[in-house]
């Protein structure tokens, strides 16, 4: 068995699942990926752009390596690998097994599909025939109904059922009866009695004489089609495919709620100018309906003036969900940023919202553009779109209260509902065969500090169904899980794929770039030692380096206020130590680094005294041309030099330190992380009643720092409700501007109102004042629905002032690398290559890639490490089709391709003296073919023969 | 550090003459690259001399100029030879010199670059009348450097200077060690040394010169060209315009082109090992000659006359440096430069690059900008798409 290919099932086609599936795939894994639909790309495919781009950019999902391995350059138009068999309009019919062995059956639509699963109801009440014909019919199944078991017998003789589901009591001939001599007629018909509670013994009973089930009244509509359905895949599954997989991925994705199915549907289905966020979607892409114009969908007019609502099926009771979706307020962000920027007819561009949930390092940013750009954003919800209303010429009349509770109107040529993410139909029924834990609206419940694993070992999660997921985490997330595959397979002794072009070419190519296999991870805190451990469980060396004294970084202050994580920091501490392929520096940082990417030679040097400490992440000043220091002294240098083949930067962040002048600190002004540690260590005076005042965004979302942090609303949630527990009557204020709780942590804002917490909204240039002296704190501000000025009393104020990274531009640049314009690692795309930079060796994780709080850093340093064994599984990489390549009968090492390269891909080999191009690196741009004159660069199909034929044809004449 | 040679027999050729023949006794260099006659014959070319007795043919100044020496400065310094050369360089040369170092086609560190201000250059028949009027050239070039020094001529006698040096908005050395300053000078008495660089400052130091100063007329001299000049640059930019402003005027003034590629063989910033049209990215199959044929009507052939000069155009768009070789090498008396002049002096404005300006200035095109000229290429602007 060890010399089988390992092999993943990822259920789901989305963005997660293509995500997973290449993941594994370029580790060399086989893939089976099932998808319901009748194509791949799920959700995303239906998205024209995304943000902060505002292009599409899901074809950076592609491979960095081996590119020739997919033969499409857009994702949306479809998949393939070789490693990955793609199976669209496949159901799953069952599931078995454990990590190592699972026994998969999936059947295509094409194959036999409930139409081909015709169902006879017997009941003499004619209430339960017809619900059960109208549940049944529903689901596409064909229905028949008896009222009596001789009509039954009729129907039975003339056609064929695969189903029969009778009633027990029926005047005339019973069900059990009914049971025999259908069975006599024919002998394969699944029978499922239906009966009373009172009756249940009798169809037990009737089960002894060839009845599949019964099913007790009155009924659950859930559980007569789980019923069916489950006789439906017995039936079919002697058609199905069968395989064995080692490990699976479930990424089924959610699905939009359907503003018609709620209570309050804002006339979606009834006003044409009311529209979903994806219909608007469409109408906006200039490859949707209306062409290059922005019309209306009935009367074909120019559209104007345009309003979106948020939250419609989100944060709302009423329809059961009271969870944000997490992505809503940024499409909005990014639809109406469009409409505005792309159409200069649209005059009024405005997005309704709660809580506007720019969350994350790019959002915050991207809706000051929007603002920027003229697009009104009202805080407000409207109720509702006045019933009967007839959408007239003037358009859509638009009624909401201001903040101070003074009604507002405007016409609207179209309104646009931002409906939220529900979980998918699938998942309810998959989560229950195989037994996962969910949450109370039917998302997988991850393990805690396990991101992606289940309840079930070998069954790993990601994306929408886990609950309403961005891009960003979903990607993340896949990556992930595929790492989970991985090390299932890896455990079970699979082998991966052979790399086709190294036994094709044995010895024969020269072209080729190989990579050390070690990593090098930075920064010993609780991302670094996940990356560093998982990357050193799939066989690779790990050298670990840490600035202070100890593992842990910022664990080690919120152990105690993250239920569990004291005894999870102390498990993977223990395991970083204990693990003979990872070494630990501590005390340590990196001087400089030689070699080309892949081949890195990084000198490891002490950190010099405490006093540097928050520095030591620094290099050391490069000496003259990039080469080290002179280390001729003596022999005695503590310095280590390690080589690396990928890089794992995770060096973090810390609290930024609150950059308002404050009164004298004065006794009562506590940082989050101060009140956090006083928090935890009991010391918060309890002289009663308590008196909390806590302000958001302290130097967020501000110039300076213009991003969110993500982490402080919920820390401030959980803060104060642990001060409402404790004292109870205690009085907590939160000062805010949007209540960042996106996805399902928004249950702890409601909970946090529930329980009593007063929430104050302010603008920027609108802060509190807070002042301090030695009785305690003062906070003056003016209530934005009374109008007038209030006046608190604090024992403690706490300032949430977000997370600083800790990266440093040298040591990002050292590797080729970059800060983003927040000082966070710069990412190949925010999106859709998260955890990597340009060159996909170098990559980050945990905070100083992105804030986020230990789910996320735990997914992104897990993601991370897939990327970095799927990358030292390779020992040599070659230029594909899609990478430049150089003719060096033509070239004049000039160089000029170089300095031109925005990659550093290009290099000079000082073996051969010749040009040689690194394919990791080269994304196949072709700026270096435009620089070379020679037409030495060249890059497949890109070539200057078809250039000349454009001139020509556009001359019409010989030059 | 200005010094100042002192004029020997009223000949400014004898004296510099003697000025080199120093450097290769004293050791300050191993060898002189300095344009010379190889016999008789009236022509010169860049020769590289390294023996003090053999300058006694070198023409330092003089209108002859049919080899530019920043390629042959590539030549003598593309790896290290482990001596000392002494440079002596037109303008226009320093700064072919200066764009091929950007282009790894050679190295500075063992050249000292002595360049002077230009004394302009002939077109190639009109050189052969001016040395053909009398017995004795040194005679005829001691007249011109009197004449062209002086004061702002675009010809000397009846000879028209080249269309290229009347229209050089830059008739000074930059970028050398050691510039000698000549116009506005009292060169019968003698001439004027200003170090640069500290190699030249090392260079002076060794010949034991007196101190000197720059000649006082000479930075007004130096406005006076440039007005001139930018006014001549206008009037031929417009000529330009007029004569290839369309496809068809282009293959009008191209018309007598035969593809000889003299114009690539000579043009100092041309380097390229294999030139892209000797290669099978231009080869044609024969039907494709006969569609062609039969689509226009007619191929004149050889064909791509035009599309050779166009790709030759993007390629030196910022490098070209002005020296007028191609017109003077062409054979169909085609006036190439005036065009390539006349184009890349705009399109370098662009990029706000000047050529040979600074060894630090980065080529345009070896320069990766995420966003650059959205009005052209659409990037970021959904509405031009």
């Amino acid at each position: 068995m060890t010399d089988q290919i390992g092999k993943t099932l990822v259920i789901g086609g989305g963005i997660s699942g293509i995500r997973a599936s290449l993941d594994l795939a370029q580790a060399g894994y086989q893939v089976l990926l099932l998808e319901q639909s009748d194509r791949v790309g799920g959700l995303l495919s239906q998205l024209d752009t995304q943000f902060p781009t505002s292009t599409c950019g899901m074809c950076r999902m592609l491979p960095m390596m081996e590119r020739d391995r997919v033969d499409q350059q857009c994702l949306r138009r479809g998949l393939s690998h070789d490693n990955i068999e793609i199976c669209v309009s496949t159901d799953l019919i069952s599931l078995k097994g454990d990590p190592g062995n699972f026994s998969v059956s999936f059947l295509s639509q094409t194959d036999g599909g409930r139409d081909d699963c015709p169902v006879l109801v017997v009941d003499d009440e004619k209430i339960v025939r017809d619900s059960m014909k109208e549940w049944l019919s529903e689901e596409g199944y064909p229905v028949q109904t008896a009222d009596s078991a001789a009509e039954a017998l009729n129907l039975l003789a003339e056609g064929s059922f695969k189903v029969m589901l009778t009633d027990i009591k029926m005047p005339g001939m019973d069900g059990v009866t009914l049971l025999t001599r259908a069975k006599e007629i024919q002998p394969d018909l699944a029978v499922v009695m239906m009966t009373a509670y009172a009756a249940v013994d009798t169809a037990v009973e009737a089960m002894k004489q060839g009845a599949l089930d019964y099913l007790v009244k009155p009924f659950d509509p859930d559980a007569v089609l789980q019923m069916v359905d489950r006789i439906f895949k017995d039936a079919v599954a002697e058609n199905a495919r069968k395989d064995t997989v080692d490990a699976v991925i479930l990424a089924s994705g959610a699905t939009f709620f359907q503003p018609n199915l709620g209570i309050n549907p804002y006339g979606y289905g009834r006003i044409p100018g009311v529209v979903t966020n994806l219909e608007f979607e469409r109408m906006l892409s200039h490859a949707g309906p209306g062409g290059m114009d922005l019309v209306h969908p009935v009367t074909g007019r120019p559209v104007t003036r345009i309003a979106w609502f948020q939250c419609v099926g989100s944060r709302d009771i009423q329809t059961g969900t009271p969870f944000c979706s997490s992505t809503c307020c940024m499409i909005s962000v990014k639809q109406s940023l469009l409409a505005k920027t792309m159409y200069p007819q649209v005059t009024e561009a405005c997005v309704f919202y709660m809580d506007l949930r720019t969350w994350g390092k790019a959002s915050d940013d991207y809706a000051r553009q929007a603002k920027k750009a003229g697009v009104r954003f009202v805080r407000a919800r409207v109720h509702s779109l006045a019933p009967g209303l007839k959408e007239n010429d003037t358009g859509i009349p638009v009624v909401w209260l201001d903040p101070s509770g003074d009604r507002r109107e405007s016409l609207f040529d179209l309104v646009v509902l931002a409906p939220g993410q529900h979980p998918d139909a699938f998942l309810s029924g998959f989560a229950k065969d195989q037994e996962l834990t969910t949450d109370d609206w039917g998302f997988v419940r991850p393990e805690p500090f396990l991101s992606g694993h289940t309840n079930r070992p070998g069954i790993f999660v990601c994306g929408g169904a886990t609950g309403p997921r961005d891009i960003h985490d979903s990607v993340t997330g896949a990556s992930a899980a595929a790492l989970s595959a991985m090390q299932v397979m890896a455990s079970a002794g699979r082998q991966t794929v052979q790399n086709p072009e190294k036994t094709e070419s044995t010895g024969l190519r020269s072209d080729g770039v190989s990579l050390f296999p070690g990593a090098l991870v930075i920064g010993g805190g609780i991302a670094g030692m996940a990356a560093a451990l998982a990357i050193a469980d799939q066989g690779f060396d790990v050298d670990l380096v840490e600035k202070t004294d100890h593992l842990g970084g910022n664990l080690v202050w919120l152990q105690t206020a993250i239920e569990g994580a004291g005894s999870f920091l102390e498990e993977q501490t223990a395991a970083v130590q204990g693990h003979d392929r990872i070494r630990i520096h501590t005390r340590t940082c990196v001087a400089d680094t030689m070699g080309r990417p892949g081949q890195w030679n990084t000198r490891l040097t002490p950190v010099k005294d405490t006093a540097e400490n928050t520095d030591a992440d620094r290099p050391e000043q490069l000496a003259e041309n990039g080469s080290p220091p002179d280390k001729s002294s003596g022999g005695k240098s503590p310095d280590v030099q390690v080589r690396h083949g990928v890089v794992v930067l995770a060096v973090g962040g810390a609290e930024a330190s609150p950059d308002r002048p404050l009164p004298d600190n004065g006794p009562g002004i506590y940082t989050q992380q101060q009140f956090q540690q006083a928090l935890d260590q009991d010391a918060i005076d309890t002289g009663s009643p308590l008196h909390v005042a806590m302000f958001q965004c302290q130097g967020s979302r501000e110039p300076g720092r213009d991003y969110c942090s993500r982490i402080c609303c919920p820390r401030s949630l959980d803060q104060a409700l642990r001060l409402k527990a404790g004292h109870p009557d205690s009085r907590v204020v939160i000062f805010y501007r949007d209540m960042m709780t996106p996805g399902l942590s928004e249950s702890a804002y409601t909970e946090a109102r529930k329980a009593g917490v007063v929430f104050v909204p302010y603008e920027p240039g609108n802060t509190p004042e807070l002042a301090a002296d030695n009785t305690g704190c003062r906070v003056n501000w003016t209530d934005p629905i009374l109008g007038r000025a209030m006046e608190m009393a604090a024992d403690y104020a706490v300032l949430a002032t977000g997370i600083q990274p800790g990266l440093s531009r040298d040591l990002a640049r050292l590797f080729g690398a970059d800060l983003d314009r927040s000082g966070f690692f710069d990412q190949a795309d925010i999106k859709w290559r998260p955890v990597e930079a340009m060159d996909p060796r170098v990559l980050a994780c945990g905070i100083c890639l992105e804030p986020g709080n230990l789910a996320l850093t735990l997914a992104s340093a897990r993601a991370a490490a897939a990327k970095a064994v799927s990358l030292l599984s390779r020992e040599t990489f070659f230029p594909g089709k899609d990478t430049a390549r150089v003719r060096s009968a033509f070239c004049s090492l000039c160089q000029i391709c170089i300095d031109a390269c925005p990659f550093n891909a290009r290099f000079i080999d000082p073996e051969t003296r010749t040009l040689k191009v690194d394919p990791l690196a080269c994304q196949g741009c072709g700026i270096c073919a435009a620089a070379c004159p020679s037409g030495a660069a060249v890059v497949t199909d890109r070539s200057l023969a078809p250039m000349i034929k454009t001139i020509h044809a556009v001359l019409n004449q010989p030059l | 550090m200005i010094a100042s040679i002192q004029t020997k027999d009223h000949s400014i050729t004898r004296t510099l003459q003697d000025f080199f023949a120093g450097m290769l006794k004293t050791g300050a260099a191993d060898a002189v690259l300095v344009p010379s006659r190889m016999s008789d014959s009236p022509y010169v070319k860049p020769c590289l001399i390294a023996s003090h007795d053999r300058l006694d043919r070198t023409v330092p100044l003089g209108p002859g100029f049919f080899v530019n020496a920043g390629p042959m400065m590539s030549r003598l310094t593309r790896t290290r030879a482990g001596s000392t050369l002494v440079a002596w360089l037109r303008p226009c040369e320093i700064r072919a010199f200066v764009e091929l170092t950007k282009l790894r086609q050679g190295a500075r560190e063992e050249v000292v670059i002595i360049g002077m201000d230009c004394p302009m250059a002939l077109s190639r028949t009109d050189y052969d009348d001016w040395a053909g009027q009398g017995n004795d050239m040194s005679d005829d070039v001691e007249k011109w450097i009197q004449t062209v020094y002086q004061k702002p001529v675009t010809q000397v006698d009846a000879w028209p200077v080249s269309r290229a040096c009347q229209v050089c908005d830059a008739p000074y050395p930059v970028n050398a060690d050691v510039s000698v300053m000549l116009l506005g000078g009292d060169l019968d008495r003698e001439i004027a040394l200003r170090a640069d660089t500290e190699k030249g400052e090392k260079l002076l130091a060794e010949m034991d010169l007196s101190e000197g100063q720059e000649p006082e007329r000479r930075k007004a001299l130096l406005a006076d060209l440039e007005t001139e000049r930018t006014e001549a640059f206008q009037a031929m930019d417009e000529e330009m315009l007029d004569q290839t402003g369309s496809i068809e005027s282009l293959n009008r003034f191209f018309s007598a082109c035969v593809n000889c590629y003299n114009c690539r063989s000579v043009c100092p910033v041309c380097y390229c090992k294999e030139c892209v049209f000797n290669t099978d990215a231009v080869a044609y199959a024969p039907t494709q000659y006969l569609s062609w044929a039969d689509k226009w009507g007619q191929v004149s052939l050889p064909n791509d006359t035009v599309f050779f000069h166009l790709t030759r155009l993007a390629h030196i768009g910022c490098t070209c440096v002005g020296c007028g070789q191609c017109t003077l090498a062409c054979p169909s008396h085609i006036p190439v430069s005036d065009l390539f002049i006349s184009v890349t002096r705009n399109a370098r404005k662009a990029f706000d690059y000047v050529p040979g300006r600074d060894d630090a200035e980065p080529l345009p095109l070896s320069v990766f900008q995420e966003s650059e000229f959205t009005d052209i290429v659409g990037m970021g602007n959904k509405e031009a798409t």
